[in-house]
């Protein structure tokens, strides 16, 4: 296939994976509410990661970012976007994308934003930024995916959502670990899951979350890859897919076609659960770690409501070196302290506290 | 060079005073002292006080004060130096004694904590840091004092044992002295069962809640009733920040003004046979002794193990109870200190006495923001 | 009710995100919080000094006596730190293993919440640092 989308132009200069340190595990969740002892065997998640008591979306999504720089090894003044992908805002109005581009030195000359559509905002930004990019507006543009998932205690949803950051600059190829080869996207209206604007937790649609949303929305953006470019699923050497769970990635792999063993080594959700925006770009991330030049990677990232994003993404010689340059998420996911569902609770904030004392 | 006569005082039991309002309490310690002074026409009301403003919300103190004391209107002023408040507010009294413009000044200090609960005043201690960068942090001045404990334990070889005994010695000191907060005794293994508030400091290292007042009248002229003299006094500024002394563990304001106060008496520190020291923390009190050059750096713990320190050694130190025994009544503590050292050389009214000539008292605002140091003779 | 003011904090938030200090031309030291004159020699000729994020760990303390604003993030743990030529006072973070936490150990910096100014005032963010077990 010959560089005839204009995505072609660009690629990712740096990225980065950031996991908090604390795990719960599934089964503390299930003999808490009473649910079925089977239920973390079925989803294939065994742990997911929880947030300190300090830490939010914002602050994750710093940490990813920073190593995403520490890759990139740009001038963050040249960085004149930065889109902030998350469900879970610290302000439900405030930007966290300018506390972040703030705390890293890319002020004032920027767009700055935070986006949302369900786990998926931060792929808009990513295809959002390539177009920047690829126009020439801007040399350099940093996308973040990060969240504190939420779910109501005691529902299924409790056992997968969790908490990580994922982030890119994205720049010129030329300067890239992986340039975009293709991407396409693939929207509908589909209510699968929602939260209504002042519920602290959101509702879904259970099976309905499945074939109409996840599965349909995927496998559309992915066949409309495939003949944008040509490509078959046997010119990919990794796959990744929106992680909800441990087992939807490796089902709809075989549904379009791909091998489990493409998808397994960016299958991160069976050991730090549903990190929402993160998710399937964390699964990328996590390839960049390993992937050598030449490899060809899709990327199928989802978000309920409903749409999907395919990308194909092709990795260059520089990707070792940068590599080096930054911490590995593999590091962030073999370095955890397991607690309890108190402890988790706390940190959640699930305990309803009132106001102390205060000057 | 004399000098400014000290010839009353006033010196409130410390305690949570539930009843009594700020106001009330600086009016019971002034009529104390001036009711022992006998009649006196002062000129002047000085006010010490950390928190009235904070706590209270009460800010011109002195002028609420004075409308009571001196309803003919006299000068007034509200000094607000941390820790070393009351002290500051005393070397202010010797400069306008000793400019002229005053002959009788009233110096009380007062503070009052029980108004609200713990976790206020805790907030409180946060104004004692840079607040925009370590009060937003939450890094209070316990936890400094408690990193100074940890550095001086281990760089002296000391463990938490030999810090334990500066709270019992300070508890067996205000046994027998009638303002204190606390007269009962403690052990050391008291000390070491209580709870951690920032290791290595414990509950029974930091002073409790506390409310008091305390005044001292300051006078140009030798009086009849004149219980010891002013000899000298100094404030010297340090670092706010924590990180920004060369040595965390020398309090260089305190070197400073003590070597100040020494000089303008022509004093040789061997002389000096009694010390007040705010002893913040328990740490405080070797922190600023050894600051002070008085002590060998090093050497508080080791001497207060070996029995020394106390009424009748040839330096007493605290005989008051210091933070932990008399109590901590933050802007007030300086007044009470300058009474205490002013009872206990001349023996006032059942006090206990100390033969000696000259006493010390050393104060600190903050862990190192201020030191200020007065130096009290017998009469 | 939001108690805290916004322009206080607004002002050092770079400070705060960063630990922007100061570096002496004249002593060539650097300090923190920065200073418009150094705190060793009294020169103005000062320059930005933007520590690295890794450093040492001098000493620690765990603090209990918190505000009740803070109580969710009690004990704190507070340490001394040596970053680059910088010596600074910080919060520490995601202390799991006190028995590691010693002096010399590795610290880095990460970007955490200060405090909450209640239920529906600002959140306040700023650096902690998190040892490297
Ligand atoms: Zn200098």
């Amino acid at each position: 296939m010959t560089n005839l989308f204009p995505e072609s132009k660009t690629g990712i200069v740096g990225w980065g994976g950031y996991v908090p340190i604390y795990r719960i595990k599934l089964s503390e969740i299930v003999k808490m509410w009473g649910m079925q002892e089977s239920l973390p065997q079925i989803l294939n998640v065994e742990e997911k990661s929880v947030d300190n008591v300090d830490e939010d979306a914002l602050t994750m999504g710093f940490e990813a970012a920073r190593i995403a720089l520490e890759r990139a090894r740009v001038n963050p003044s040249l960085i004149n976007a930065v889109f902030f992908g998350t469900e879970s805002k610290p302000y439900a109005v405030k930007p966290s994308a300018t506390v972040i581009a703030e705390a890293l030195g890319i002020t004032p000359v920027t767009m700055a934003s935070d986006l949302e559509f369900a786990c998926r905002a931060a792929s808009e930004a990513l295809r959002a930024s390539i177009g920047l990019v690829s126009s020439g507006m801007m040399k350099y543009a940093l996308v973040i995916g990060s969240d504190t998932a939420q779910a109501n205690p005691g529902d299924v949803l409790e056992l997968t959502a969790s908490s990580g950051a994922v982030a890119f600059i994205i720049g010129p190829k030329e300067e890239s670990a992986a340039y975009f080869e293709a991407s396409y996207s693939y929207v509908t209206d589909t209510p699968d899951f929602w939260r209504r604007a002042l519920s602290p937790y959101p509702l879904h649609g259970e099976g309905f979350t499945g074939e109409p949303a996840y599965f349909a929305h995927i496998v559309g953006a992915v066949k409309g890859l495939m003949e944008k470019t040509g490509l078959k699923p046997t010119d990919f050497d990794y796959a990744v897919f929106h992680q909800p769970n441990g087992r939807f990635p490796l089902k709809v792999a075989q549904k379009l076609g791909i091998p489990k063993e493409k998808v397994l080594p960016g299958l991160v959700t069976p050991r730090i659960g549903n990190t929402y925006n993160a998710s399937a770009l964390l699964g990328l991330a996590k390839i960049l770690d390993q992937a050598k030049p030449g490899n060809r990677i899709l990327v199928a990232p989802f978000g309920s409501g409903a749409g999907s994003d395919a990308y194909s993404i092709v990795v260059t010689d520089l990707v070792e070196e940068k590599r080096r340059n930054g911490t590995l998420l593999s590091f962030f996911i073999e370095n955890k302290v397991n607690v309890s569902y108190s402890t988790y609770a706390k940190n959640r904030g699930l305990i309803k506290r009132i106001d102390g004392w205060s000057l | 060079m004399t000098s400014m006569y000290i010839s009353g005082l006033g010196l409130l039991p410390i305690d949570r005073h539930y009843d009594k309002s700020l106001t009330q309490l600086a009016l019971e310690a002034s009529r104390e002292a001036l009711d022992s002074a006998g009649e006196y026409d002062i000129d002047t009301i000085i006010i010490a006080s950390n928190y009235s403003t904070l706590l209270q919300r009460q800010s011109m103190l002195a002028s609420l004060v004075a409308e009571e004391l001196v309803p003919k209107g006299l000068q007034v002023f509200n000094v607000e130096n941390g820790g070393a408040s009351g002290l500051a507010a005393v070397h202010l009294a010797r400069a306008l004694i000793k400019s002229g413009l005053s002959r009788n000044v009233l110096v009380i200090g007062v503070d009052k904590q029980s108004d609200y609960p713990q976790s206020i005043v805790n907030q409180t201690s946060l104004t004692q840091v840079n607040y925009e960068y370590h009060g937003v942090m939450g890094v209070s001045l316990a936890s400094l004092y408690a990193l100074s404990a940890s550095l001086y334990l281990s760089k002296h070889q000391l463990n938490e044992e030999d810090l334990a005994l500066w709270p019992v010695v300070m508890h067996e000191n205000a046994v027998d002295v009638r303002h204190a907060q606390f007269k009962s005794k403690i052990t050391v293994q008291n000390v070491l069962q209580s709870d951690y508030i920032s290791a290595p400091i414990r509950v029974l290292h930091a002073h409790a809640q506390a409310d008091g007042a305390s005044a001292v009248l300051l006078s140009s002229n030798k009086k009849e009733s004149t219980i010891a003299t002013v000899e000298a006094s100094h404030v010297v500024s340090g670092k706010v920040e924590y990180e920004l002394n060369e040595d965390p563990l020398h309090i260089e304001p305190v070197e400073k003004a003590v070597k100040t106060v020494l000089m303008q008496a022509s004093l040789d520190k061997n002389l000096i046979g009694l010390i007040e020291v705010l002893d913040m923390y328990s740490i405080g009190g070797p922190l600023l002794l050894e600051s002070s050059g008085i002590i060998p750096k090093g050497e508080t713990l080791k001497r207060l193990k070996e029995g020394r320190f106390k009424l009748g050694d040839s330096v007493a130190i605290n005989l008051s109870g210091g933070i932990k025994g008399r109590g901590f009544v933050e802007g007030a503590t300086g007044v009470y200190q300058i009474a205490e050292t002013a009872a206990f050389l001349s023996g006032y009214r059942g006090y206990k006495q100390q033969s000696t000539d000259y006493a010390l008292a050393i104060g600190v605002g903050g862990l190192s923001s201020v030191a200020a140091v007065v130096l009290v003779k017998r009469i | 009710m939001a108690k805290l003011s916004i322009p206080i904090f607004w002002r050092v938030r770079k400070h705060l995100y960063t630990l922007e200090g100061r570096k002496c031309l004249e002593c060539g030291r650097a300090h923190f919080p920065p200073k418009n004159s150094c705190p060793y020699c009294g020169s103005t000729k000062l320059v930005e000094y933007y520590p690295p994020k890794k450093g040492k760990l001098l000493v620690w303390t765990k603090l209990y006596e918190t505000c009740d604003d803070r109580s969710a993030y009690r004990p704190i743990y507070i340490g001394l730190l040596q970053l680059g030529e910088l010596r600074v006072v910080l919060p520490l973070t995601d202390i799991h293993d006190e028995g590691k936490l010693k002096p010399g150990i590795d610290v880095e910096l990460v970007l955490r919440r200060y405090i909450e100014d209640g239920d529906t005032g600002l959140i306040y963010y700023g650096l902690k640092a998190r040892p490297i077990f």
